[in-house]
């Protein structure tokens, strides 16, 4: 049984306006990938939720695809870094240059001053590079010659790495990792949806997403963000979260527990989730369905240990049915 | 058969919670009265079991038609007259009820069937009135503090159900939508609370006596300066309530001593208590001996023999006046325990031996009873005394009992037959104990044992087959003629038909066996039996009549024995009854209804063997080996069985379809109780929804994992049912539950506007998620966990 949005009882008790202009956006990144509905549904979690999402998958798999399809659904601009060990700091995040004709300094933006970046293969910079786009991740704003500067307020990152030929790269601390919302993977596409997809010649063109119009611009995107941030999660689910939390630091197979800071994204990524299924409260099951990809991203280990391991947590854990306040 | 108005959903649960109430109030009125609970629990689980039957089919029946089956009224009137059947098959099983209760049971039956199975809103009406009806009837014919108690539940579930349903109509007359905020049910119920709650406290503090007699609240008749014609109960007699100086038929304290005197009844005032007092036989020869005088040479034939008044001064008559039992209403009794018994039961306990019968009465003569030597000995560090018998072969095994003597006044210590050792805490001194001339141990030096004296007993068993062993024990008697062989008093027709009796049997305790069993077979016990005063042969008549007391049984298997050639004796003492065990108290009482007679035989070796002649008694048990003991135990199962063979024919097949249709009957409690639950906020009443889900589910073996969402869990379960996954129900109930248990607007009203028929969507739910089909339909598949 799936939950028909559409028909969901309780839009009235969201924003109608949104929904719709979520359903567009879905449709249209559902369009690019095909076949991977959860995986679209969780870039829109991430989209919503202001995180950053790190695609951990082979080459080839739709990652820049569906990112380059965000940024033009977004209507911002889009940017791409390719990471190498060479590639600097002053790459990511810019660079003042001496103007000869007007004597004077200028500032030339690095590609994090965009409104969705793609940073493929990130586990191939150097770790001095990869803290540059964290902190703008994290803080969304550079410091330049001692000088702020503020980033997009949509800024959002989709970053991957290439879980195969390991040589010659830097992966990623689990400090730096806490800095994305979700690890995701794309995987192979099913028979019918592949055939459908060379049907449609899907990929072909680069600037294929640019043919439509923006469904959103970044200022609907961000009230959009705004709206997530007012979902309501009542006190017996956030006891909850922090039993899941306590449960992952208390589990014998994983090393590192989830951090206060991981927490705090899981409740802004089931707000995201609950916002997108037209609620605006937080249900366990909204805590459970984002589970795996964020707690993925911080425990490490390939996706049947992770899965596993959530799977565990999960079961752990006494869901609150009723509310203690009713 | 088209319906009348159209029944209200809501309004029926309550009904028919009320009319089974009404039922529990009037099958307790019949237990308090007569029945034993099993027969009672087991016809009200019939009766019930047919009515749900019955609604059951009918709802199937009717199906959302307004139609109702032709067979209704027949089917109605059946299950109406359903208490008459019973008592064809409970009368010849001496269980069955007076008229008024079966009538009683009719309205019920009505009343019941009118709530569960209702043809019309009349018929919810007429339910009701009909249960009031009961329940005002029993209430006003009994005290049972109880039914009182449930008498008041009852007035509360109906005041809540008339007020409910007052409220209820003026939602459906003058507001097209309302979201009731006062909650008045649980004010209802809260108040009732707080009303029985404060009853108890009252009835706490104070005795039930003090508390009828508060002024205004009970009218009542004595005891305090309110007095009121009109009472049907009060402390004494009220009016009649004074000293007994006017008038001799008015009772109450006075200053005279006359009522200090102890009221501890002896063995004697038991034994008339229970038998009737002995009947003085008019004798000719007594009157004639007023106008002759006696001559010197009979006046020495007559010094030979012992006079009576030289006899053991103990003596019982077989003629007994009856005389009219005593009021022996529970209410008016004290403490009727002469004594408690802790220890093996059935026990027969010696008080008296007698062993000359003259026809009349019974004596003891002193004659041939050993006197046996005792002494002192310390045993853990308390002080025994010690009874030293001959070893024999007949004597294996020891049993003890305690005994704790509450209102006897006798010095005698009642004791089984072959006692071994007595021991009374602190008394270490052997003087302070002697035999009486019978052979019973007693008080040396006191009139009689003081109440709540407790006397630890140690008792020798004897072995039947060490009995049988010994084959014709006769030739073992020393004594050619002494007191136990008498039987001249018997006719020789009596004497022939004893004979009969053994006619093909071996002698010695084989042919004892065969008078005991024979008696036991062929003989009625009957307490009331009238014998004729002006008989000069009592226990020939009783040969002829077959029936008798016990002391007649007694009687008769001692003189038959004799006539055989067997030396008996018979013995006056209590019968500790299994069946009076008590397992609060792990004891036995033994009242004045215990008093009993019974015979020995004397086996040889100076050992008198307990027999057992009158149906009714155990027989004295003897000692068993383990196999013996195992052998019985298995026979006492099936014997069991055996006598409850009809509770046991029904209770079993109602167990088995009971367990087999636990998920029809799961279905039907939750659907009541759901509906009993409906009360309250929005959230509650959709909270209540789900544990109802929860509970079917978890009957029907698919519990909810605590980490399982509500939508995971049903959602699987639903996956795997066709008819589940189409009805859209579940969805909005999960989306409900949802908003219930974690939005932050679920307490405001507005939130629920939407959702007017919120009733008849969780009703729709609980009709498809059933238990029967989630056992049913799911069991080849389990659901995922997650």
């Amino acid at each position: 049984m799936t939950q028909n949005n559409s028909s969901h009882s309780l839009e009235n008790t969201s924003s109608c306006k949104h929904q719709e202009t979520i359903d567009r956006l879905r449709k249209r990144l559902n369009k690019s990938l095909l076949g991977k509905e959860d995986v679209v549904e969780m870039v829109l979690v991430c989209l919503l939720s202001r995180g950053h999402i790190i695609f951990d998958d082979l080459p080839g798999l739709g990652k820049t695809t569906l990112a380059k399809s965000v940024a033009y659904a977004v209507g911002g601009e889009f940017a791409r870094v390719q990471c190498t060990p060479d590639l600097l700091p002053s790459d990511i995040t810019g660079f003042n240059m001496f103007n000869q004709r007007t004597r004077e300094f200028e500032f030339m933006r690095g590609p994090v001053f965009s409104d969705v970046l793609l940073a493929d293969e990130i586990n191939r910079a150097t770790p001095r590079t990869q803290s540059a786009l964290f902190e703008a991740m994290a803080e969304r704003q550079v410091t330049i010659d001692n000088k702020r500067r503020q980033l997009s307020p949509s800024f959002f990152v989709v970053a991957t790495q290439n879980p195969v030929e390991m040589h010659g790269a830097y992966p990623l601390p689990e400090a730096q990792l806490d800095r994305f919302a979700m690890k995701l993977r794309i995987g192979y596409p099913d028979r019918a949806h592949e055939v459908e997809m060379l049907a449609a010649n899907i990929g072909v063109s680069e600037n294929s997403g640019h043919e439509e119009e923006a469904t959103l611009t970044p200022s609907h995107l961000w009230e959009l963000q705004r709206h997530v941030s007012e979902v309501s999660v009542c006190e017996a689910i956030r006891e909850y979260l922090v039993d899941l939390a306590v449960a992952t630091r208390d589990h014998p197979d994983i090393a590192l527990g989830l951090s206060p800071r991981g927490l705090i994204t899981w409740q802004n990524v089931a707000q995201a989730l609950a916002h997108l299924k037209g609620r605006d409260f937080v249900v366990p099951d909204d805590v459970q369905e984002v589970a795996l990809p964020v707690l993925d991203l911080r425990m490490g280990g390939d996706l049947e240990t992770s899965s596993r391991n959530v799977a565990a947590i999960l079961d752990s854990v006494t869901v609150p049915v009723v509310n203690t306040n009713s | 058969m088209t319906l009348g108005q159209q029944i209200n959903p809501q309004k029926r649960p309550s009904v028919v919670f009320i009319a089974i109430l009404a039922m529990a109030i009037v099958q307790c009125f019949r237990l308090s009265t007569h029945w034993t609970i099993w027969w009672g629990l087991c016809e009200s689980v019939i009766t019930l079991f047919v009515i749900f039957l019955f609604g059951f089919t009918t709802h199937r029946q009717r199906d959302g038609a307004n139609e109702l089956s032709h067979s209704y009224p027949v089917m109605f009137t059946g299950i109406t007259l359903l208490p008459i059947l019973f008592q064809f098959v409970l009368r010849p099983l001496g269980v069955g009820d007076p008229n008024e209760l079966i009538l009683l049971n009719l309205v019920q039956n009505a009343a019941v069937t009118s709530a569960i199975v209702p043809i019309s809103r009349q018929s919810i009406k007429i339910s009701g009135v009909l249960s009031a009806f009961l329940v005002l009837f029993v209430t006003a014919m009994t005290e049972n503090g109880l039914i009182w108690l449930m008498s008041g539940v009852f007035s509360a579930a109906g005041l809540w159900c008339l007020i409910c349903g007052y409220w209820s109509r003026l939602e459906t007359r003058f507001v097209t939508s309302s979201s009731q905020l006062l909650p008045i049910r649980p004010i209802v119920i809260g108040s009732t609370v707080m009303i029985l709650i404060g009853a108890v406290a009252v009835a706490s503090v104070s005795t039930f006596g003090t508390l009828t007699v508060l002024p205004g609240f009970i009218p009542t008749s004595g005891g305090n300066k309110y007095q009121n014609k009109l009472a049907r109960s009060g402390v004494g007699e009220g009016d009649l309530f004074i000293a007994a100086q006017d008038s001799a038929f008015s009772f109450g304290p006075v200053d005279s001593e006359i009522f200090l005197e102890s009221t501890m009844p002896s063995l004697y005032d038991v034994a008339d208590d229970r038998y009737g007092e002995a009947a003085k036989k008019k004798n000719l020869n007594k009157e004639l001996s007023r106008s002759i005088s006696l001559t010197a040479d009979r006046l020495k034939q007559t010094s030979d023999t012992p006079r009576r008044s030289d006899q053991a001064s103990r003596q019982f008559s077989t003629l007994r006046r009856l005389t009219d039992p005593a009021d022996v209403r529970l209410k008016n009794r004290t403490s009727s325990a002469l004594l408690q018994v802790a220890g093996p039961t059935p026990l027969h306990l010696v008080t008296e031996r007698f062993d000359t019968f003259d026809g009349i009465q019974w004596h003891h003569t002193m004659r041939g009873t050993p006197q046996l030597n005792t002494e002192l000995e310390n045993i853990d560090g308390k002080p025994w005394i010690k009874v030293n018998r001959a070893e024999h072969s007949i004597l294996k095994g020891k049993q003890s009992h305690t005994l704790k003597i509450i209102n006897l006044k006798s010095k005698r210590i009642p004791s089984p037959g072959h006692l071994a050792g007595i021991h009374i805490s602190d008394v270490d001194r052997i003087d302070f104990f002697d035999q009486s001339e019978d052979g019973v141990f007693q008080l040396a030096a006191q009139p009689s044992i003081p109440r709540f004296t407790v006397i630890h007993l140690v008792s020798r068993m004897f072995s039947n087959e060490a009995i049988l062993k010994l084959g014709d024990f006769r030739k073992l008697y020393y004594h050619s003629s002494n007191p136990f062989t008498e039987h001249d008093v018997l006719q020789n027709q009596s004497i022939e038909q004893v004979h009969n009796w053994v006619a093909d049997v071996n002698p010695g305790w084989e042919q004892v066996c065969a008078v005991v069993d024979h008696l036991r077979t062929h003989f009625t016990c009957d307490p009331r039996a009238k014998v004729d005063e002006a008989s000069e042969h009592v226990i020939d008549d009783f040969m002829k009549t077959r029936r008798g007391p016990d002391f007649m049984f007694a009687t008769a298997a001692a003189m038959g024995l004799r006539s055989l050639g067997y030396q008996t004796q018979v013995v006056m003492g209590f019968y500790a009854d299994s069946r009076d065990y008590q397992s609060r108290g792990n004891q036995a009482i033994v009242n004045a209804s215990n008093l009993h007679f019974w015979t020995e035989v004397h086996v040889g070796h100076g050992m008198w063997i307990p027999i057992e002649p009158t149906p009714g008694y155990e027989k004295p048990q003897g000692w068993l080996s383990l196999k013996q003991q195992i052998s019985m135990a298995i026979g006492s199962m099936l014997n069991w069985v055996m006598t409850n063979w009809l509770v046991l024919g029904l209770m079993i097949p109602l167990m088995v379809l009971g367990y087999r249709k636990r998920h029809l009957l799961t279905d039907l409690i939750s659907k009541i109780l759901w509906r009993a639950g409906w009360f309250g906020t929005t959230q509650r009443r959709i909270a209540w929804t789900i544990r109802i889900l929860e509970w079917r589910a978890r009957m029907a073996g698919h519990a909810r994992p605590s980490s399982t969402t509500l939508r995971k869990w049903y959602s699987s379960l639903a996956a795997k049912d066709q008819q589940l996954q189409e009805h859209p129900v579940l969805e909005t109930i999960l989306n409900l539950a949802n908003l219930a248990f974690y939005s932050p607007h679920a307490q405001d009203n507005e939130t629920w506007t939407d959702h007017p028929d919120l009733y008849n969507t969780c009703s729709s739910l609980l009709s498809i998620w059933t238990s029967y089909r989630l056992k049913n339909g799911l069991t080849k598949a389990e659901p995922d966990g997650i």
